[in-house]
């Protein structure tokens, strides 16, 4: 029994400033992984002693974030959260597409979780053969009644809108939502 | 009352002695966050926070009983090993907001 659960997670975004590159990105995900642990494993604190002794340091590369992913996943369970792949450069997000593979493939209890637009699936597809599973998400009534319902709640001026549209909009705008 | 004050000092003591069994590389509150900025200087809890704040209670939650998510969370192979999941749709569907 695996003692405890870990999350590493990433956010593409078109408005990013810069375009992370993809060990950066793993970087990140080994990052929150280790904020989960109480502690940061000797092999870790190891890597970076030695990164001190080369003048400048170095960062560290996608094999060294691989092995200590690796080695975090014997004892515990880890998911790699990323969204929107399809905000990432695709030269990029071919690399990081090919380094989940082998994250996948050095680790198999690590799990993998993705969103991106539709097109991004054939890629996906691609790079993670053999592993993935796709589904579409499409927002059903329930949901789009859940978002108005919260949104109407958060609004600045509550009184700006009757209670009789309130109705209205909570009751007719779901109603367009095509069933599944 | 000395009961009491007793146990206090052993406790003391047991933990003088458990802190010297430390190796001396353990790592400290400080160097921690070094090494998390040496592992990457992103921040994505950030976004995460701002995301978080912006979701709608109950909007999403449909996709956690899919058949989809709950193989690939219990570690269920399907089609595939299913240790990947991927959940694509269009702009504004909400997949960024998914809980």
């Amino acid at each position: 029994m695996k003692e405890s659960t870990v999350v590493g997670y990433f956010y593409f975004d078109f408005a990013a400033k810069e375009e992370p590159t993809p060990a950066a990105v793993l970087g990140s995900v080994l990052k929150q992984v280790i904020r989960g642990l109480d502690e940061v494993p000797e092999r870790i604190v190891k890597a970076f002693q030695d990164r001190e002794t080369v003048i400048g340091g170095h960062s560290i590369t996608i094999s060294e974030t691989m092995e200590f992913l690796k080695y975090i996943s014997s004892s515990r369970c880890v998911f790699i959260c990323i969204d929107a792949l399809d905000e990432y450069q695709a030269r990029h997000r071919a690399k990081l597409l090919d380094s989940l593979n082998q994250i996948l493939r050095g680790s198999p209890g690590i799990r993998i979780y993705l969103t991106g637009r539709p097109h991004i699936q054939t890629e996906v597809e691609e790079y993670l053969t053999g592993r993935l599973v796709t589904a579409s998400i499409t927002p059903t009534k329930d949901d789009i009644a859940a978002f108005i319902r919260a949104k109407l709640r958060e609004g600045e001026m509550p009184e700006a809108m009757s209670e009789e549209l309130e109705v209205e909009v909570e009751r007719d705008i779901p109603e367009t939502i095509p069933d599944r | 009352m000395s009961q009491s004050h007793v146990n206090d000092n052993i406790d003391g003591f047991s933990n003088t002695n458990s802190s010297n069994d430390v190796p001396n590389n353990s790592t400290t509150v400080d160097q921690k966050s070094e090494i998390l900025t040496w592992l990457s200087g992103l921040e994505p809890s950030i976004h995460h926070q701002d995301i978080q704040a912006y979701r709608a209670d109950g909007v999403g939650d449909g996709l956690l009983q899919t058949e989809e998510y709950q193989k690939w969370i219990a570690g269920i192979p399907s089609r595939s090993d299913g240790s990947a999941l991927l959940f694509y749709g269009g702009p504004g569907v909400g997949k960024t907001y998914i809980r």
